[in-house]
């Protein structure tokens, strides 16, 4: 084939075509290349609009469209119900009853009746509802006016026939999607698209856009400015999630470059994915294990599929977080039942909750403190509020006749206090009088002062798992959320080794040692912590496939040697 | 009709789920249901409606039924809201 255009050298062409470098908020995923296509429009509900089906009879027509409605919400609620994700399914319940909501319909039929389009009526009653519910005091009910006011431009996008699904599935070769902000409904519409990549100018990681983009796997960009201004129609873009960044409006010569980058990335996520299956050992044979830490239902199946040996690390606290109130026994038995079916057999640590530090929780009358993270936190609380333990510790007990589960407390300072806890759960288990096995009960050492009562502990402790964000954190007196203070321990950080190294020579040969911080996942602390003898590491599901392959690459003897030479350690 | 006194338990308040949870219970009766709070009464079988009480924890609210099935609404919604909303 003869190109139509004999290209001039790359940075004259990317000077003529505007290429654009935009930095954002890393979302999900990793590389891409494709045509950029713009959605630009507004999201406001607007009280005027084509309506084709003004001409028919009005009733039958909001009938057909309630139809479309509910069949359209309840296949979303099904679509994230199967991945997993039930509390943004919840969502989609929402919109369904909202279109069969009976007040809604009188409104509606008023608008009707008074000659507006079915397009206009629904704005109006939708604004009714919407303006009642911005004018309430508490924060949390307000914002549900945002969820009618969706709930109607979904339907109006229904009646016009402009169904997101179709814009999406009309796209033909592979698309950078670029829009100010898409809704919960429409990243749904994404799944099994031409869309390969996400840009947006607005989006905050914790939406529910977010969790279902880091669900589909597609590399998302959040809070890129100007994105949409910046970019031309049509023109390709690169987009690389894992340095957060994007490249706009390519010249046509620089597309074998990316498209090489891209095949390198993908062979080399092919080469990673393929060592999941295997034994993981190091050169010199020795086996180690790579865990999961997981803080919602989500990540155990994504841990799962990323080939965790199991769940190194469940945080209980989003339990108490996002319902503002205290769930009860039942509900968090239902919950970690759900945690060890969807681990399949597979150990889950169960860390009971870690409450107090840095949040506010007023559902649980916690007063604020001067200084949260040397406060009643972790342990601390549990241990002053049996209403708040026991029927924690009493939901993981009966939830481990679904698969073998290790309960682990936060923030223990003393054996004292480790001996304390250790009898209560023994108490709680024999008090249970259950038939299946009983769980394993260990500690988080997070807690400078434990590292010197190791002995002690791991001699009645099945397992100690090392918090190296605390532990770090509270070793060196350095705030780890402080702005000028991060990676305060440096690249070096021969203190925490030389500490670890001493208090784990006496830990009891029974007593299981892992590592659920950060530092369990970077490839250069790798070794050092499996020369230590640290032979369980666990992190989050994304960072797993890189450090099994720092794990086969590495040689105890040669990390030992390394350590020693580098910290004098060991 | 009939009328019981009660009280909101639920730690977010009447939000989405719980009002849905409402509205889907009301629904399975013939009578008028009503919530009765803070000089509004809405009714029972409409989540948005609920919605805009803004109903809070620790809010007290009268549930008002009136129909041929009225004692059977009161009794069912009064069981559904004192042990289906999570507390």
């Amino acid at each position: 084939m003869i190109p139509d255009v004999i290209s001039p050298p790359s940075s004259a062409m990317a000077q003529a075509t505007g290429e654009v470098h935009l930095k954002g908020l890393r979302i999900s995923g990793l590389r891409a290349l494709g045509e950029l296509h713009l959605l630009k429009r507004d999201r406001a509900l607007t009280a005027s609009g084509p309506d084709p089906l003004s001409e028919v009879d009005l009733h039958l027509s909001w009938h057909d469209l309630k139809v479309k409605g509910l069949r359209l919400f309840h296949s979303k609620k099904d679509l994230l119900e199967k991945r997993g994700l039930n509390k943004e399914a919840q969502l989609f319940d929402t919109y369904a009853m909202m279109t069969a909501d009976p007040d809604f319909e009188d409104v509606l039929q008023k608008h009707l009746t008074n000659h507006d389009t079915l397009f206009v009526a629904l704005t109006k009653a939708a604004d009714e509802f919407a303006s009642q519910l911005r004018a309430l005091d508490n924060v949390y009910l307000r914002e549900r006016a945002k969820d009618v006011e969706d709930f109607a431009l979904e339907m109006q996008r229904l009646l016009q026939g402009q169904s997101f699904a179709d814009e999406i599935h009309s796209l033909a070769g592979p698309t950078v999607l670029v829009a100010r902000d898409i809704t919960a409904s429409e990243v749904l519409d994404l799944a099994d698209s031409a869309v390969k990549a996400v840009i947006l100018e607005q989006g905050t990681k914790t939406s529910h856009v977010a969790i279902f983009l880091k669900s589909l796997n597609i590399p998302a960009l959040f809070q890129v400015p100007q994105a949409l201004k910046k970019s031309q129609p049509r023109a390709l873009a690169f987009v690389d999630a894992t340095t957060a960044e994007v490249i706009l409006n390519l010249a046509a010569s620089e597309v074998p470059r990316f498209e090489a980058r891209i095949r390198e990335s993908e062979k080399r996520q092919e080469h990673l994915r393929s060592l999941r299956d295997h034994r993981l050992t190091t050169i010199d044979g020795q086996i180690v294990n790579i865990w999961g830490n997981a803080g919602q239902l989500p990540d155990v199946t994504q841990a799962l599929e990323h080939g965790a040996a199991g769940i190194g690390l469940f945080r209980t606290e989003f339990l108490f977080l996002e319902q503002n109130s205290v769930p009860s026994e039942d509900e968090q038995y239902g919950i970690y039942r759900e945690i060890l079916k969807r681990a399949q057999g597979k150990p889950v640590s169960m860390r009971t909750m870690d409450i107090g530090g840095d949040k506010e929780w007023k559902h649980l009358n916690i007063e604020k403190e001067m200084n949260p993270f040397l406060g009643v936190r972790g342990l601390r609380l549990s241990l002053r509020r049996p209403d708040l333990f026991l029927p924690q510790l009493r939901a993981m007990m009966r939830a481990a006749e679904f698969g073998p589960v290790q309960i682990m407390v936060p923030m223990v300072s003393m054996a004292s206090e480790w001996e304390t806890t250790r009898r209560l759960m023994e108490e709680t288990w024999v008090s249970l009088n259950l038939p299946w096995a009983k769980p394993q009960f260990g500690l988080m050492l997070e807690v400078p002062s434990l590292l010197f009562e190791l002995p002690e502990v791991s001699a009645t402790a099945d397992f100690i798992s090392i918090g190296s964000n605390d532990l770090t954190q509270y070793l060196y007196a350095a705030d780890r959320n402080h702005r000028d203070l991060q990676d305060f321990a440096g690249d070096q950080p021969r203190a925490f080794y030389r500490a670890l190294a001493i208090a784990l020579r006496g830990v009891s040969s029974n007593c299981k040692v892992s590592i659920c911080g950060e530092m369990a996942s970077r490839p250069l602390e790798i070794p050092r912590l499996v020369a230590l003898g640290i032979y369980n590491l666990s992190m989050s599901p994304g960072q797993m496939d890189e450090a099994r392959e720092v794990v086969l690459q590495m040689s105890v003897a040669e990390a030992k040697t390394q350590l020693r030479a580098e910290l004098g350690v060991i | 009709m009939i009328e019981v006194q009660l009280e909101l338990k639920n730690g977010d308040g009447l939000h989405a789920r719980p009002a849905g949870i409402i509205a889907k219970a009301a629904s399975q009766f013939q009578a008028k249901v009503e919530v009765s709070a803070k000089g509004q009464s809405k009714n029972a079988k409409s989540v948005m409606s609920l919605l805009t009480l803004g109903l809070e924890r620790g809010d007290a609210f009268a549930l008002r039924a009136d129909g041929p099935d009225e004692e059977a609404a009161v009794n069912h919604l009064k069981s559904v809201i004192e042990s289906q909303l999570e507390v």
